[in-house]
């Protein structure tokens, strides 16, 4: 019975995507021109050497080549509109009917994006992953890292929901979400792993990224992808990482919901 | 002359309709700007681990990023939210109120909105321009700045070209906001990095068909007297100007050509 809702929700999301064909278009275009400027970046920073030398070990260009590719597949994912979504609703009192319907609200934010992440797996992924697999050459993993990376990948986005979700909760306090979305967005581009991968870091810069869950979504997943970090202890040390940002996040957002939700007048409507 | 008395009028009216935010308006000049303090930091995180790229150090390859954010946000405060502005009157059908008043819609649309948002990215490219400038130790004299100032501007018109054209396609399209979005945010984070790093065919592409090189790599060229990287032909740093205008005239055209097909959306 619930089930069926999720999935009705989901559904619907996947629906309205379909509407939009000529902007994913589009999407998917500058997904690839930003694959192919860090090619481009990484083939001139290697210049004449076949490998550099980093946190871990030697790094090929090939590798490097692989890194932006898979790097920019997790993109497509990570790149939500959540907040957006939430501070929309709030300042529109849309909202309001969110709340009455038969499921929590982050539930049906949640479905929503997966409906959204359903069509993008047909109309980008599948389309960015065949033109990396022509024009690069990308290394594939061993069965048991393509199963860990799975696992990271799917946990990382889950962070990556309940990070955005959590944010766009600020917009019951303060309406310019986009303006904290900015600071978000730079965290993540810089402290991720996103572009720069983090072995190619400064020693305090990794420290520093270690403060932050930004390296468990993109960084720690390709790295068990190109059989960087191996071994059970280290991979259920990145899953065990990956559960207590998401029970931390979770806790906020009980927090935070609480409060928000007693502190919302919706005018009209 | 009367453009300017107006602008006077428009620009005041302008801002009260902001400022009544309050704390939000002054927090847009933040938001923006955060995001280029990032990408400095993504330059110095990369760049002090690989020293060079393809030639260019770090400060280098920071003041080539500096100048295509200036000429950005000069441009974007004359005509980024003006074009947006006009996407929506297309889309909502309430354009007609710019073909009717006694100027140049092309005028009226430039003077009745101001892009207030873009004065903190301009405030630190300025202060970004001294660093580099004092950290690569180049100074001016009065002739290499009449040839600053002109490669600036020539920038500065290339960006107001491409925000003009492709906000125009809204005339075709009704909805252009992802294709500005695509030209402006994604085709020219091609130029963060130096041109030179990219395959002849892209290069020629970003010289002779969509001309961004202009905006930073060629002015850069000029401003650090590389002779030894020329691409194509090692005159083409002092063509900024001419191009510039050349590709304004351009966007004019592509304008009026718009305005000519507009019919209203109904209602």
């Amino acid at each position: 019975m619930r089930l069926a809702l999720y999935r009705e929700m989901t559904l619907n999301s996947l629906r309205t995507s379909l509407a939009f064909r000529s902007e994913v278009i589009l999407f998917l275009f500058g997904q690839l021109l930003r694959l192919f400027v860090q090619v481009y970046i990484w083939r001139a920073l290697f210049a004449n050497s076949t490998e550099l030398s980093s946190q871990s070990g030697m790094i090929t260009l090939s590798e490097m080549i692989t890194y932006s590719v898979v790097s920019t597949a997790i993109s497509v994912f990570a790149t939500n509109d959540v907040i957006f979504r939430v501070s929309r609703k709030v300042s529109s009192g849309e909202i309001a009917m969110d709340l009455i319907k038969p499921m929590s609200f982050r539930s049906v934010l949640f479905c929503q994006t997966l409906g959204v992440n359903v069509y993008r797996i047909l109309f980008e992924l599948l389309p960015l992953m065949m033109v990396s697999l022509i024009l690069f050459g990308v290394h594939l993993p061993t069965l048991a890292n393509g199963l860990a990376f799975l696992g990271l990948v799917v946990g990382g986005l889950i962070l990556n929901f309940l990070i955005t979700y959590a944010i766009g909760l600020i917009a019951f306090w303060y309406i310019l979400v986009w303006q904290v979305n900015t600071v978000l967005d730079g965290l993540i581009r810089l402290l991720s792993g996103a572009f720069i991968p983090i072995w190619f870091f400064s020693d305090t810069l990794v420290k520093l990224s270690y403060f932050f869950p930004f390296r468990l979504i993109y960084y720690e997943p390709i790295a068990v992808f190109l059989g960087k970090t191996t071994g059970w202890a280290n991979l259920l040390g990145l899953f065990a990482q990956q559960l207590a940002w998401i029970v931390g996040l979770l806790l906020l957002q009980r927090w935070m919901w609480g409060r928000a939700v007693r502190r919302l007048v919706v005018q009209g409507g | 002359m009367r453009f300017l008395k107006l602008y006077a009028r428009f620009i005041p009216i302008y801002f009260k309709s902001k400022t009544e935010h309050g704390f939000g308006f002054y927090m847009d000049f933040v938001g923006f700007a955060l995001n280029h303090v990032v990408s400095y930091f993504v330059i110095w995180a990369l760049m002090s681990r690989f020293q060079t790229i393809n030639g260019w150090n770090m400060y280098e390859v920071m003041l080539m990023y500096t100048l295509n954010m200036l000429t950005f946000g000069i441009a974007a405060v004359f005509f980024f939210f003006q074009m947006t502005d006009v996407e929506e009157d297309v889309h909502m059908g309430t354009f007609d109120s710019l073909l009717v008043k006694p100027i140049n819609p092309f005028v009226h649309m430039i003077i009745r909105a101001f892009g207030h948002f873009f004065l903190g990215d301009i405030v630190i490219a300025v202060g970004m321009l001294v660093f580099c400038f004092h950290k690569l130790g180049l100074s001016l004299d009065f002739g290499s700045a009449i040839a600053f100032i002109a490669v600036l501007l020539g920038g500065v018109l290339v960006q107001a070209a491409f925000i003009v054209i492709s906000g125009s396609a809204c005339f075709w399209l009704v909805r252009s906001r992802s294709l500005m979005n695509m030209v402006l945010f994604g085709i020219r984070d091609l130029m963060d990095y130096p041109v030179s790093i990219y395959g002849t065919v892209l290069r020629g592409v970003l010289t002779f068909v969509i001309p961004y090189a202009f905006v930073n790599f060629y002015p850069a060229q000029l401003i650090l007297n590389r002779n030894d990287d020329a691409l194509f032909a090692s005159w083409l740093p002092y063509a900024t100007p001419a191009v510039g205008l050349l590709l304004f005239a351009i966007g004019y055209r592509v304008w009026n050509a718009g305005l000519n097909r507009y019919q209203g959306t109904g209602s």
